[in-house]
Order: C-alpha cells, then structure tokens, then sequence
C-alpha cells in the first residue's frame, strides 16, 4: 500500500482520538499555541491548520468556554473545558479505555 | 508583520462577514505566537513570518478549515438527489417531445428533423433551471437534517423489492408517457386545436366509434397515471406488475375490438371527393389490419409478462 494511503489511514485513527487529547488538555485554560505545545510534549503532533479550527468548533459546541486576555503584550484566545465539555470528557474517556483494552486483545491475538 | 496582516485581509474575504473578523482576529493571535516561537529558535522575524504563513497554505484553505460550508447536498442525499434529477429530467425530454409535437401539429407540419432537434433544444434549455431548483430545494430541506432519513423513516423490511434484478426500465415508462400524451392529445383535437386547423384535418373519428374516444381516453390516463407512478420507483413490486399487464391487457382487447368494429377512423367527406377509391379502401381495409398488428404485440408482450411474473414471487 502507497505511502499517501497509509497517512490517510493514520489521519482517520487520529481524527476522533485528538478530540478525547485536547479535551484532557483543557482541563487548565490554554491558548492555541500554548495547546500545541502541551499536546506536542506529550508526543501528539498536530499542526496549527487541523488544531486551531478544531479547538473553535469545540467552544462551538460548547465543550470548551474562551475569553480573551492580555498576556505579555498580546491578546491570546483563552479556552478551557466547560461543564458541558467535562461530561463529555469523562463519558469518551471511558468510551476510549474501553476501545483501547478491546482493540489492545484483538492485537494481541493477532 | 504587513505581511500577516495581509493575509489575514485574504482570509477574511472568504469568510461570511459576521464570522470573518473573529476569526482574523484569533488566527492573527495564532500566527504571532507560531512567528514569535520560530523566532526564538533563531529564525529572523520575516522568515518565520514566511515559514508560518506557508504552512498555514492558500488563504482559501485556511478559511475553509475555519469555517466550512455546508455542502449543497449532504453525501447521503446524494443518491436520492442523482435519482430526482434524472427521473426529473426524464420527465422533461417526453415534456419536451410532447410540446413539439403538439405545436407540430397545430400548425399542420410534421417536419422529422424538427420532431428531433427542437425537443433536444427544448430539453437543453429547461435542463439548468430544473438542475437549479432540484439543487436548491435539496440545499434548503436538507438544511434541517438528511432528506434521505426522513423520506425513508417509514422503511421495514418487507418493503424490500420482491425480486431486486426485476427493474423498471425508464426507458419504457418514458416511452408510455409520450405515448400516451400524444393518444390523448390526438383523441381530442378539436379542444386545443384551431378550428381552421381542424377543419384541414383528413382523418376524423368515425360518427359510430364516438364512444372509443372516450374508452382510449379512460385507457391512456389510466396508463399515464401508471407511468408516472414508476418513474418514482426502482423495482417492480407485484401490485405494479400487476397494473402493466391489466394495462397491456385492456390496450390489447381494445385493440381486437376496434379492429371488430372498423373503421374506426375516417376519412373528412370534403377530402374524399378528391382521393381515388382504391385509397378510401385501403384506409377502410387496413385498419383492422393495423389494429390486429397492435394487439398481437401486445398479446405477445403480455405472454412474456406473464411467463417472468412467476419470478417476482
């Protein structure tokens, strides 16, 4: 199979697993650079055209609440999880702890 | 830093203006702390303005990972709005055909080169605007939700096509439509056509057969109504194959019965005194010829129908 194939492939496992990664990473308030370096230390590399449209449709559905700030000089777009957002963040956690012992057998028998 | 602010111009203008300056504003906040990052690293500020503003891509690829539009028609509509187009357009093109041959016919001019250029042009130049509305109406329903979900919400199982390779052919349905509008048009001339018009007409129905104007009037509504109901289905269903052959049927036993009792057609007693005998007689004679022809087709027809219904079982 093409390279170019399997990068899609990775591009679809990665899509719903960084929603579930930047919702843990929202616990404490995070700007959009400042978000892509937390989830870039923990080893999920993201690029600023798939993560910043992403963190807004999140605040669209209100998993995420923002604000603006002033922070050394520059305003920065503030987002954090929201009431809402940590409902749903605990719900996909075990949605994914679930998936991953599941999948993590599967593996294993192959 | 001119050149973010341009490019931050150059989003915007992609945007809807009630979302653009927010967005601009948040992506220039973005790019500054991607240029300020790259610049601690060493880069000189217009490199790294260069370096963030071409990974970010054309402005347009931006705005539309900002903000995507919704698509005219959602991909699960898609099906469904392919199979309203071209049964839509089918429906045109024997609109088309029907139109030319009553303007043919109400001038007094059968022209076969016109019969089949002006129903294309006619076709053709309806063509944009059902493919305008059919877009529009799908954009605007579907705003509220699949269109597809909700048409199909009643769905169970035993809806499933009694034998799925059974088809209806559009072609065929096409052709009864046209058939049966131009029948039905021919039947009652003397309602739409001019009376000069008419009065130039050579053929009549003949005072006795009166009646079969209106039994071919019965039979080819009904028929059209038929057709019309399969261009909104894909499959055959047993009630609807049904309905053909009882269709077939009665078409075929008219057909038989007219020949029985012909001349069905006559010709204009002001022609007459101009045409030789022989043609009179010919015209008397070969009608029951034709109409037998007519119903043997249509006999045949009917016993292959009969001979696959079995199958839809």
């Amino acid at each position: 199979m093409s390279e170019t194939r399997i990068n899609k492939l990775r591009l679809e496992l990665r899509r719903g697993v960084l929603i579930l990664s930047v919702l843990a990473s929202s616990k404490e308030p995070q700007y959009g650079y400042s978000l892509r370096k937390h989830l870039s230390n923990a080893g999920i590399e993201i690029d600023e055209g798939t993560l910043y449209p992403l963190i807004r449709r999140l605040a669209e559905q209100e998993l995420l609440s923002s604000e603006w700030k002033n922070t050394d000089g520059r305003e920065r777009r503030y987002y954090v999880l929201s009431d809402k957002g940590r409902v749903v963040l605990e719900q996909l956690t075990e949605d994914w702890q679930h998936l991953n012992k599941s999948i993590s057998a599967l593996l294993e028998k192959s | 830093m001119e050149l973010v602010d341009r490019y931050i111009l150059a989003v915007k203008q992609s945007l809807p203006a009630d979302k653009g300056d927010e967005i601009g504003r948040e992506l220039k906040a973005n790019i500054l702390d991607e240029v300020d990052a790259l610049n601690a690293e060493n880069a000189s500020i217009d490199e790294a303005v260069n370096q963030v503003l071409n990974k970010y891509g054309h402005p347009d690829t931006t705005a539309n990972r900002f903000y995507s539009r919704p698509a005219l028609v959602s991909g699960i509509d898609m099906p469904l709005y392919k199979k309203v187009l071209v049964h839509s357009a089918a429906f045109l093109f024997a609109y088309a055909v029907v139109r030319t041959l009553f303007s043919m016919i109400q001038h007094d001019s059968i022209n076969p080169i016109r019969l089949l250029l002006q129903p294309l042009g006619l076709f053709i130049e309806n063509l944009s605007l059902l493919f305008l509305i059919v877009t529009l109406s799908f954009y605007y329903i579907g705003k509220n939700g699949s269109i597809s979900a909700w048409l199909y919400r009643n769905w169970s199982l035993n809806k499933l096509p009694a034998n799925p390779s059974f088809k209806i052919s559009n072609s065929d349905t096409i052709t009864d439509i046209i058939t049966n509008s131009f029948l039905l048009l021919i039947l009652w001339t003397h309602l739409w056509m001019s009376e000069d018009v008419y009065q130039q007409q050579i053929f009549a129905i003949a005072p006795a057969a009166e009646h079969w104007r209106y039994i071919l009037t019965v039979l080819s509504l009904q028929s059209l109504i038929q057709a019309l109901y399969r261009l909104t289905q894909i499959h055959w269903q047993r009630g609807s194959y049904i309905a053909y052959m009882i269709d077939h049927a009665l078409f075929a036993v008219a057909a038989v019965w007219m020949a029985l009792t012909a001349p069905i057609v006559v010709m204009k007693d002001t022609i007459n005194e101009n045409l030789p005998a022989f043609v009179l007689t010919f015209i008397d004679t070969s009608q029951s010829y034709f109409l037998l022809s007519v119903a043997l087709i249509l006999f045949v027809l009917l016993y292959f129908q009969i001979k696959k219904f079995p199958d839809l079982k």
